[in-house]
């Protein structure tokens, strides 16, 4: 039976298209299309129904030395108001999700991928053992909407009493909507500046009326799955499932950043050390392709007649108008001179840094 | 979600591409639920003039931002003549696809192989059981 989120009869009202994802029927795009909507999210804004994804709460006395056991990222130092992303490992290293922390006064919020939420939840739960912590899975009381692209805090602003313009990327400020509380967070994976609401799931519909009523003189559309992923995948961010997965370790990914070797402990410490040490052999690159070719997942990377990886996420980029892709190849390849296996042919790639296209957060 | 516009003179494919019959060719295109499905088409790969096709076989793709489409030809024939404004505007496969969409003529070789393919209404049902 697939799960509905509360704007689901909205979405089909609208006439979205719909997909399964993560168990969910959710909007792929709207009737405008993945371009247009991809396009608007760059120069004004989109709005994004996120009511699928998981969410984790963590409190009790040791919630900050049961969170740097469980996670890779430091959590010790984390203030209140500030958002981190993390890995989480299992002991032989395999990412089993990527996520974000909420640190509260008082209490943790993850907020997980929805297609891993109850993965994620059994797993914490399991590693629980003596540590005094309570985990509450939230991922059915609170709702989460996106609102992303260069015109968000002008439309979010006259809703919020205070603060919104100083608030930074990655941190969380505590508000309330129709007298109703609220947390909205700078946060987002579209690579534009934008905001992530949380707000009781059952009133998620009012509020996603009440924004498009106040974004709409600013170009504010509803924006679908499939425009999300163009826009993160522009962005070279790492989606769960493609760049990391049990098989594929942060290090492969290339999200050291977020793994902190400095921590006296966590899960998948000793492996990744191990791994590390030893050389990590894959990493995730990213391809421009050349003409009318668009990368898909799975695709095979060629160098020198050899397979040397395969495309983890492709797509067609609506900014730059080509194929780009993101593909775990084996790593340290010295002929740059690698092609792409199109249907049994060969088509030129040119390596690229991430991200594709110049991000955009405030910092 | 609307199963799009079926016109009647046309002739249709199991595979979601539309005929018309003109003369001794056939011009070939995708049906307005094939590019409802789709979605926005970016990139459109068609044949040269004078390449030979058996009926079945791919004989051009579509990439759309989700995904890449294999077009079959729905009779055997030679290639005739390609819709190069594709090229540039390949837009007109979603807003268009049984006007300037379309993508090639072929020529005809076997007449009676136009007999295997659907008509409007036999089309129109194998929509509704696919939906």
């Amino acid at each position: 039976m697939l799960k509905h989120t509360p704007l689901y009869n909205w979405h089909v009202a609208e006439g979205a298209n719909i997909t399964e994802f993560a168990g969910y029927e959710m909007p792929l795009h709207y009737k405008s299309g993945i371009l247009e909507e991809h396009r608007t999210v760059r120069t004004k804004a989109g709005l994004f129904d996120l009511c699928h994804m998981g969410q984790i709460r963590v409190r009790g006395r040791q919630a900050v030395e049961y969170l740097d056991y469980v996670l890779t990222q430091k959590i010790a130092d984390m203030q209140p108001g500030q958002v981190r992303y993390s890995l989480l490992t299992t002991f032989d290293g395999g990412t089993i999700d990527d996520l974000m922390v909420y640190k509260k006064k008082s209490e943790f919020v993850l907020v997980v991928n929805a297609a891993n939420k109850e993965k994620d939840y059994a797993w914490l739960r399991d590693q629980k053992g003596l540590y005094d912590v309570e985990l509450t899975d939230l991922s059915d009381t609170y709702g989460i909407i996106g609102l992303q692209g260069p015109a968000a805090e002008r439309i979010l602003a006259p809703l919020v009493e205070d603060g919104l313009g100083n608030l930074r990327y990655l941190r969380f400020l505590e508000t309330e909507f129709f007298e109703v509380a609220a947390v909205v967070s700078r946060t987002g994976y579209t690579g534009e500046d934008g905001f992530e609401i949380y707000f009781p799931l059952q009133a998620v519909p009012a509020l996603w009326n009440q924004l498009l009523r106040e974004g709409k003189s600013l170009g504010l559309v509803p924006v679908g799955l499939g425009a999300r992923d163009t826009l993160r995948l522009e962005m070279g961010y790492s989606l769960y499932g493609h760049e990391l997965s049990r098989q594929i370790n942060p290090l492969d990914a290339g999200l050291d950043f977020a793994v902190k070797f400095e921590k006296d402990y966590f899960i998948g410490k000793e492996a990744l050390e191990e791994i590390k040490s030893s050389g990590v052999k894959r990493e995730i690159a990213a391809f421009v392709a050349e003409g009318k070719v668009i990368p898909r997942t799975g695709y095979k990377i060629i160098c020198q007649d050899k397979a040397v990886g395969f495309v983890t996420s492709g797509t067609f980029s609506p900014t730059l108008e080509r194929g780009i892709a993101l593909a775990l190849i084996e790593k340290g390849l010295e002929n740059e001179n690698v092609h792409l296996e199109v249907r049994g042919q060969l088509k030129p790639l040119t390596r690229v840094k991430t991200p594709f296209v110049p991000g955009r957060v405030k910092k | 979600m609307s199963l799009g516009k079926v016109p009647t003179h046309l002739l249709y494919t199991k595979t979601h591409e539309w005929v018309r019959v003109d003369g001794d060719k056939v011009v070939i295109g995708i049906t307005d639920y094939a590019q409802s499905k789709l979605g926005d088409v970016v990139f459109v790969e068609l044949p040269s003039t004078g390449d030979d096709f058996d009926a079945g076989l791919s004989l051009a793709t579509i990439e759309s931002v989700k995904g890449v489409s294999d077009i079959y030809a729905p009779i055997s024939g030679s290639v005739w003549e390609v819709n190069e404004e594709l090229e540039d505007i390949p837009e007109y496969i979603n807003e268009d696809p049984y006007g300037q969409g379309w993508l090639l003529s072929l020529s005809i070789e076997d007449q009676t192989e136009l007999d295997d393919l659907l008509t409007a209404e036999e089309y129109q049902a194998l929509l509704e059981d696919e939906e």
